[in-house]
């Protein structure tokens, strides 16, 4: 339990980065939600939480990033008042199967925090569309797999440069240090 | 007669002495010509000229009789015994006109159209029953004179040659003795034979009318038994989003308007033909409550509003597969 | 970016390419012809009572009220052939939606009561396969290419 101090607990000054990052991923979320529709299309949105996700990924230990992967979908679904109704499941599940093939990715250096990025945005959009058809108990959404895919491209680029410049700002100033175990 | 027609006969398994290959073709080759000779007589399209009904149109206004052959006599005189004027075998003039409307696509002219009908009129035709003597050496004892009294005048059987065709080439089959059981499909028009080995019913796929790729459900048939379907969709051309087609009102001069497709059921080709068109023209409630009080004919109409309506013996003998925006009535 | 990276932007582009010419390859085989509407909708669940905001701007025209069911299985074929402009207003989990029906176009989703308005902005669906989905009111309309009458093999003949 190498993250863990002795008795169990997370760092304080972790946990602050943590909630830090849970706060700052619900911030993008809203912001984007702000953002009027790019792709009048189920689950096209531009992901901008994923930023967070694969920033943590290189900071935290992949136990700790999915706590937060958790949180956020959580606390956004009751911010939105959409708790377990259908669109929280989509989104939730969008989130987790991003974060699930992201944390995979990570595990092959050969991938930059851009590949990361990129396999994250694929996986999410497939993650969502499958949750759609579950519920819905049709599988005539996947007739977007060709869009959402295609979206996934800039939509991992951003996500993916974005995450890789967050990362070098973070180093630069010694922060990470101070997190990692 | 415009549409193909497939005679498809099996020997009954079960019989005695299993007729040979060679009794069936024949069989089946005497059943087509028995058609063909229905429709030497009777189809205003043939080429050559030879139909008897071309005899007919050719002498009107003459005064003088046409000798025609049994079957156009009969058809002649059946309906017009019938006498309901909703089947007319006199609409010749008035289906040139929407058969050029139809080649065009464009609606015919007013003026043409009321000319033509001006031409048709079962009371201009009439039938004399004893064979005139110049005609003594024709080729069927049982024809009879035809007079149609305007020039311009000709008969169209349409609406009941190929149901009675059916019917003709089911009794030449039935004559043939032989043990087999099969069907006669002319599109539109079809009988049943015997009975299938397995002792199931015929089951008869039943065209969905506004899309003729489909079938909206199955329709269970006895041993025997003939269906005709009349319907919008058959023959037809559209302009400004009405389709126009080939089902006349001889009141009017123009199709039909209260029906989608109307399919009647029933023991003889000729009344399952005769009754479609009939009841094609009247509208949907009316067509219902006339078909009840027929014992002889069981029907299925789709309304022009996409009402469904089945009279009380067939109900039990649809095997509904689709209904899409079909509402079914049950009175 | 690594060249890890490079493979894997360029396999997903090709995956995105490939699955566009299959479905476009699919999806044009046929328009509205031969093809049946498809509407999955939660149960029936009472009027939620936001029918005013709905319909909204739908003065003079003649809304069809029905279901799902009602609309499941609808022929396009038919529904070209009539000719005519058509409304329909079904329940959605959350409200009524209104599907509209334009001859040439396809079918849309014209209202709908749900916050982020993605059914309506999907606009028109005219070839097999597409879909129209509103998460929130958890309603699809797709068009699909009918299931062939399985029954018709069995069939002795067809009345035409």
């Amino acid at each position: 339990m190498p993250s863990f101090n002795d008795h169990g607990r997370i760092p304080a000054r972790k946990l602050v980065l943590l909630a830090l990052m849970v706060a700052l991923s619900m911030g993008l979320h809203a912001v984007e939600n702000m953002i009027p529709f790019l792709f009048p299309m189920p689950g096209i949105k531009l992901g901008l939480a994923n930023i967070i996700t694969v920033i943590c990924l290189y900071l935290f230990q992949r136990r700790e990033v999915l706590i937060m992967v958790v949180l956020r979908v959580i606390l956004v679904g009751l911010i939105a008042g959409n708790f377990l109704t259908p669109g929280f499941w989509i989104s939730g599940s969008g989130a987790l199967i991003s974060f699930l093939s992201m944390a995979a990715a990570c595990r092959f250096p050969k991938f930059s925090s851009v590949g990361v990025s990129l396999v994250g945005a694929a996986a999410h959009n497939i993650g969502q569309l499958m949750m759609v058809s579950l519920l819905m108990g049709s599988k005539a959404v996947f007739y977007y797999l060709p869009w959402l895919l295609a979206w996934a491209v800039p939509m991992g680029l951003l996500t993916g440069f974005s995450a890789k410049a967050a990362i070098k700002a973070l180093r630069n100033t010694g922060l990470d240090d101070t997190i990692e175990p | 007669m415009g549409t193909m027609v497939s005679i498809e006969v099996h020997a009954d398994p079960k019989a005695d002495k299993a007729p040979t290959q060679n009794q069936l073709k024949e069989a089946v080759l005497a059943s087509f010509d028995r058609m063909e000779r229905v429709s030497a007589q009777t189809d205003r399209y043939e080429a050559s000229g030879a139909a008897d009904v071309q005899k007919v149109a050719a002498a009107a206004g003459t005064g003088r009789w046409t000798t025609v052959g049994d079957d156009l006599f009969y058809l002649t005189d059946q309906v017009q015994k019938r006498g309901n004027l909703l089947v007319d075998p006199t609409l010749g003039p008035l289906i040139d006109v929407w058969d050029i409307a139809r080649e065009t696509g464009t609606l015919p002219d007013p003026a043409a159209v009321a000319a033509a009908l001006a031409r048709t009129g079962m009371d201009k035709m009439a039938l004399n029953h004893e064979v005139p003597a110049e005609a003594a050496g024709g080729q069927s004892p049982n024809g009879g004179g035809i007079m149609l009294t305007e020039a311009g005048m000709s008969l169209d059987l349409g609406a009941v040659a190929k149901g009675y065709a059916v019917e003709k080439a089911w009794e030449s089959l039935q004559a043939s003795g032989l043990p087999i059981y099969g069907i006669i499909n002319a599109g539109g028009n079809i009988k049943t034979l015997g009975q299938k080995p397995d002792g199931t019913m015929w089951k008869i796929g039943i065209t969905d009318p506004t899309d003729k790729t489909r079938c909206m459900g199955n329709l269970l048939m006895l041993q025997g038994e003939a269906v005709a379907t009349s319907g919008d969709y058959q023959k037809y051309f559209e302009s400004e989003g009405i389709r126009y087609h080939h089902l006349l009102e001889p009141s009017t001069g123009y199709p039909g308007m209260e029906n989608h497709a109307v399919l009647v059921v029933a023991a003889n080709g000729f009344d399952t033909d005769y009754y479609s068109t009939l009841l094609f023209l009247l509208p949907s409630e009316e067509a219902l409550n006339l078909a009840e009080t027929l014992p002889e004919i069981e029907t299925i109409i789709v309304s022009r509003d996409n009402k469904i309506y089945v009279s009380s013996g067939l109900k039990s003998r649809i095997e509904w597969t689709y209904q899409g925006g079909f509402t079914l009535v049950t009175p | 970016m690594s060249r890890h990276d490079w493979i894997l932007l360029a396999g997903m582009m090709m995956a995105a390419a490939l699955a566009f010419t299959l479905l476009h390859w699919w999806g044009t085989a046929s328009q509205t012809e031969g093809l049946v509407l498809h509407v999955a909708a939660p149960a029936q669940t009472a009027a939620a009572g936001t029918e005013n905001e709905v319909l909204e701007g739908l003065d003079g025209i003649r809304l069809e009220e029905t279901t799902a069911a009602a609309l499941e299985g609808m022929s396009m074929t038919r529904l070209e052939a009539a000719g005519e402009e058509r409304y329909w207003q079904i329940q959605g989990a959350q409200g009524t939606l209104v599907l509209h029906f334009e001859p040439g176009r396809g079918i849309e989703i014209l209202k709908a009561h749900c916050p982020d308005q993605v059914c309506v902005r999907t606009g028109f669906i005219q070839k097999a396969g597409q879909s129209i989905v509103c998460v929130p009111n958890e309603v699809i309309v797709s068009l699909q290419t009918p299931y062939k009458n399985t029954e018709k093999e069995d069939v002795d003949a067809i009345l035409q």
